[in-house]
Order: C-alpha cells, then structure tokens, then sequence
C-alpha cells in the first residue's frame, strides 16, 4: 500500500524500539525455525521443510497398506475402509501412516491389535449411531496391497497383489 | 549499508493507515470462522491412545489430548474467539485467545500419526495478529473507542504508523 507522507507526515505514530525489536524477534522464530527444518530436511510443526515430492520413485509400481472390514453376511464379503465416514476422525492416509509406523515397531504385533480392535469399535459406534451407512462388521483385516503402474490406471481396483499383515475380531462378549 | 538498512526498515516500518489491517483482520478470521465452524476435533479424544505420538511441540510442553467434554468446551471458546476476532471486538483478548488455542487444536490431529504442513501458516498468522494492532479500524472496537473518547482525533483518525505494516508484510 503506497503511503504518501505530507501533510500528515508529523501525525506518524512511531514504533518504540523495545516493539521493533519484538517484530524482529518475531520474524526471526518463523524464519529461522523453517530455515532450520528445511537444512536438516526435517519437520517440527509448525515449522517444515516443506518436503512435498521432493523424492523420485524409480520402481514403476505401488505399494500401500490398506484396511478392509469383514462384514458379518453369509459368505462375509472384505470391504475397503478408506472414506472418512468410516475413519472419523482419521483420514485414509494418517491412518496408513499411522499403522505403517506400527508394522515398523519391535512390538508390532500389540499396537496393531490395539489399533485395529480401536478402528472397529469406532467403525461400530458410528454405524449404530447412525453417522454412516456402512454393514455391520465382525472383524478387520490389514492388507499390503501392490500394483503395477498402468498408464490409464486400469488395474486401479484390482491390484496385482494382496498380502495380509495382520487380522483382528472383536472378542466374543462384544458380539452378544 | 545504511540505504540498505533504511529500506529495509521501509520494508517493514513504512506509516501505513490501519484499513487494510484491519480489511485483512475481517477476511482472515471470518474465512477461518467459516472453515473450521463445521469441524469436530472431540473425536480425536475418543481414539485409542495405541495411536497417539505426540510431535516435538507436544512432547515439550507435555500437551495431552484433553477429554472429550474439555476439548468441545476449548473447540467452541476457540470458534467464538474467531468470530469475536472478525468482527473486531474484544480483539486483543479474541486473537490472542485464538491464537493459543488455534495452536492446539490445528496441532492435535498431527499427534496421530502424520505430521503434515497444510495449516502450519494458520498458526504463524494467528500468532502474528495476536500481537498486532489489527482492531484500529474496521472494528467494534474501534466503533465504541470513537463514541467513548469522541472528539479525540487519535482515536476518530488512528496514527499512520508502521504497526499496520509490519503484520501484512509478515504474512
């Protein structure tokens, strides 16, 4: 904004220094925080490096891991849980990246149980509540889902591979 | 050097009126206001703490996850604080209020498995309107400052000043 100083030029209020040093001082923790994130290449929110896609997938393939529930027809049927309804208040991918974190961990087998058993309780809490559409479930399974890159993406809902990490049901008691 | 260090104090210091501030404050807090007035973040009280892993700015202050009746009572204070701070009344306390509480709730979800950059300017902003003079004008406050101290031409008509520069240039 173009500021003409003239007439009012006397009426200009001045900033005492101790306020111009608290603005520096300012300036200087955003700057410097995101400035120290970016040369390390790592995050301390709210400070980032700002990674975006900042690295090259040579394999022309896919790999993730995804949720699928097992409904309670007969034959139970795997649906995918990935839309947030389902989630809430996770999100398809800060959950993947929750429990890839979990498979990384020396006592995997404890934490995905735990976070799986939790997925399905609050899977179940907002179907009976009503807040989604979704079948009754009666268990959960943890896939590592693979895919061949395809240039038009035709094998997007048929995966080239499909592993399963780690299943869990509710316990007998919570089924009555 | 000192034409260096004269610019960039124009840069940042340069007598500025207060409307585009306080034009600035009414956007950005009533975008905020609309955006998050919908959104829940009781839920997060509600997940298994299997999944919580608390990130640097948690884990240094030792910020829990709050239970859900405390969490929707800082959501609603933190909605109203947003809307206070639009409109410009009580906008010291309403920004400053934001701010904190912003820093909370923005930061939680970020406990749970991904940390993420997408709102991390939000809170640099709220942080940065906190400490400026963003209710000098287009404000409620500025409207009762008027009819209380009527007359007074500092308050009828604010100061040019770099403290409607600096939080614009900043952003």
């Amino acid at each position: 904004m173009n500021i003409r100083l003239g007439a009012r030029e006397a009426s200009v209020g001045r900033l005492s220094k101790q306020r111009v040093w608290l603005v520096y001082a300012v300036v200087s923790v955003i700057t410097g925080g995101s400035l120290f994130d970016i040369v390390t290449d790592t995050e301390h929110w709210p400070f980032s490096q700002y990674a975006m896609y900042s690295w090259v997938n040579r394999d022309y393939s896919l790999t993730l891991t995804r949720l699928f529930g097992v409904t309670e027809s007969d034959p139970p049927r795997e649906i995918p849980l990935t839309t947030f309804p389902y989630l809430q208040p996770f999100n398809s991918y800060r959950l993947r990246r929750a429990l890839n974190w979990m498979l990384q961990s020396a006592n995997r087998e404890q934490l995905l149980g735990d976070a799986l058993r939790d997925v399905l309780r609050r899977y179940e809490e907002r179907r009976l509540a009503g807040q989604h559409d979704g079948p009754a479930l009666q268990g959960v399974k943890l896939y590592r889902l693979y895919w061949k890159l395809d240039p038009w993406a035709r094998n997007i809902d048929r995966p080239d591979g499909k592993n399963l990490i780690f299943a869990v049901t509710p316990p007998v008691e919570e089924k009555r | 050097m000192s034409l260096l260090r004269e610019r960039w104090e124009i840069f940042w210091f340069e007598p500025a009126s207060p409307v585009n501030l306080g034009f600035c404050r009414i956007l950005f807090f009533g975008a905020l206001f609309a955006l998050y007035l919908p959104q829940d973040f009781v839920a997060w009280a509600e997940v298994s703490p299997v999944f919580w892993k608390p990130i640097g700015l948690f884990r240094c202050l030792h910020l829990p996850v709050l239970s859900a009746p405390l969490l929707a009572v800082i959501q609603a204070l933190w909605k109203v604080t947003l809307g206070l701070s639009c409109i410009g009344l009580f906008t010291r306390l309403g920004t400053v209020t934001s701010f904190i509480l912003g820093a909370y709730l923005l930061g939680l979800p970020y406990n749970f498995g991904l940390l993420s950059h997408s709102n991390a300017i939000l809170v640099f902003v709220l942080g940065i309107m906190a400490l400026s003079r963003c209710s000098d004008s287009w404000s409620v406050d500025q409207l009762l400052r008027t009819a209380r101290l009527r007359g007074e031409p500092s308050v009828t008509h604010p100061l040019m000043s770099g403290e409607y520069t600096w939080p614009v240039r900043a952003v």
